[in-house]
């Protein structure tokens, strides 16, 4: 078991393994990253409020000694917000199960691949390169997201939600004011379940992919890339379209409410072409 | 992070890796994305061709298993590496270097995912565009695989295009037959192919 209380820049070098990882900080930048060797601390800015690391049995913990308990009000008040801005970046190995809160500022994970959870109230989200479960929620700012396998749980109020250049087996995503974009190298029987209120609903599926489709909006239009998956028919500006795309093992579900929908074909570069193509 | 892989050195770094055991492109890319924390996931369009070479040199060979091309070193390749042990040396405390630094290595994963996402913002927008108006008026001939903005089938500019390049086919070969170029200088030919194929990739993608 170690303890350290940081209130100055500081690197610290774990020997014992970690299997969890619980942050909650209130402002600033939180970077993790999955990586083979020992864990690693590496807090680049304190401010008032020093910041805690402790580790035991396996967790390791980095936070504040007596985090605020509101922590969305103490940021709307600003000052108690600055007392609490820290930078802190970690090093773990890629199987932790990691549970990040941070109430405001930007957040960037990469290569883990177990369990990751992500709590951020006003912020960006950077996710790249996950395995396993992901979820991740945001009020007030984007997640965007590049090369995430597993499953998937994004959601955000006010802020848009990207996901490039993915192949998860499950993703569910709920925007409320923001646009929705998916590109999937989806593999076969994936589940893909996307909604907006106010945005706009993009999704890219492999042209030979296999899934039910459902897409529904009640006042945007909706595109479709597939011969097979109309353009949506109903009464007024209600549109709902129902189409399998081959041999329909697959899910996906899209509903927006003003926000249109396209669904597009990803081309797909067979074996030798991507053996030798970029 | 790219700028670690300057002047010949992820060549020397592909060497470097094959002289562990045997291994397939695709494997290539994941353990050089392992050393870079992730951050660093070179394309297959950045490994094969340099393999390509490195087999023209005769310092690595491939073996077909399974419809995959399973690449070894050979003992050209060993002596290569032994020979440029210092510059491999430094190449290797420069990449610890460059994941030392956890706070600019987590930038620049935030700026490669976000050119990423603006990428694909762009790329979509325009799909979206091409299949809605494909919708209503369904053109004559599929658009091209890639559906970028391709020009007409019958564009008097493409077919000059064609013409010109069956042209360049047909003289080159013309030429590589008529002297009697050694193997050097052939080798040259092809990495000159390799290197104005490279350049028109990234024209046209």
């Amino acid at each position: 078991m170690a303890n350290w209380t940081v209130d100055s820049p500081q690197r610290l070098t774990l020997d014992e393994p970690v299997t969890r990882l619980d942050v909650r900080l209130v402002t600033g930048r939180l970077n993790v990253v999955a990586s083979d060797g020992p864990a690693r601390v590496d807090i680049t800015r304190v401010s008032r409020r020093p910041v805690v690391v402790e580790h035991r049995d396996g967790r390791l913990f980095v936070g504040h000694e007596r985090h605020p308990r509101w922590p969305g009000f103490l940021w709307w008040l600003g000052q108690l917000g600055r007392r609490f801005r820290a930078e802190v970046s970690v090093a773990v190995p890629a199987d932790v199960l990691a549970d990040l809160h941070l109430v405001d500022g930007s957040l960037v994970v990469s290569g883990l691949r177990r369990d990751t959870r992500v709590d951020v109230t006003s912020g960006q989200v950077t996710l790249m390169g996950l395995r396993g479960q992901t979820m991740a929620k945001v009020i007030s700012g984007p997640v965007e997201a590049l090369g995430v396998a597993g499953d998937l749980d994004l959601e955000t109020v006010s802020g848009e939600l990207i996901l490039a250049d993915s192949a998860p087996d499950r993703v569910r995503a709920h925007a409320v004011s923001g646009s929705i974009t998916c590109d999937l190298d989806n593999p076969r029987g994936s589940e893909i379940r996307l909604s907006a209120i106010s945005g706009s609903i993009t999704v890219r599926v492999r042209e030979d992919s296999d899934l039910t489709v459902h897409l529904h909006t009640t006042s945007g239009r909706i595109t479709s890339g597939f011969p097979l998956v109309g353009g949506g028919s109903g009464f007024g500006s209600i549109k709902d379209s129902h189409g399998v795309i081959g041999s329909g093992g697959g899910k996906l579900w899209a509903s927006a409410t003003s926000g249109s929908i396209a669904l597009l074909a990803r081309p797909v570069e067979d074996a030798a072409d991507r053996e030798e193509l970029p | 992070m790219t700028a670690v892989f300057s002047h010949g050195r992820l060549r020397l770094y592909l060497l470097k890796l094959l002289d562990d055991g045997p291994k397939h492109g695709y494997e290539l890319i994941r353990l050089l994305e392992d050393r870079f924390l992730g951050l660093y996931a070179p394309s297959a369009g950045t490994i094969y061709p340099r393999l390509q070479r490195l087999e023209v040199e005769g310092l690595v060979t491939h073996t077909a298993a399974g419809g995959r091309k399973v690449y070894e070193i050979t003992e050209a390749g060993r002596a290569e590496l032994r020979q440029r042990a210092d510059e491999l040396a430094t190449l290797e405390s420069d990449i610890s270097a460059s994941v030392e630094d956890l706070s600019a290595l987590a930038g620049e994963i935030r700026s490669e995912v976000r050119g990423s996402v603006r990428d694909l913002k762009r790329e979509l927008r325009e799909a979206a565009r091409q299949t809605r108006r494909g919708h209503w008026e369904p053109p004559p001939t599929r658009p091209t695989a890639n559906g970028g903005p391709a020009a007409h089938a019958e564009s008097p500019v493409l077919a000059e295009f064609d013409q010109r390049l069956a042209a360049f086919t047909v003289e080159v070969s013309a030429l590589v037959r008529a002297g009697r170029l050694t193997d050097t200088q052939l080798r040259t030919a092809i990495r000159l192919l390799d290197g104005a194929l490279d350049g028109l990739r990234r024209l046209l993608r």
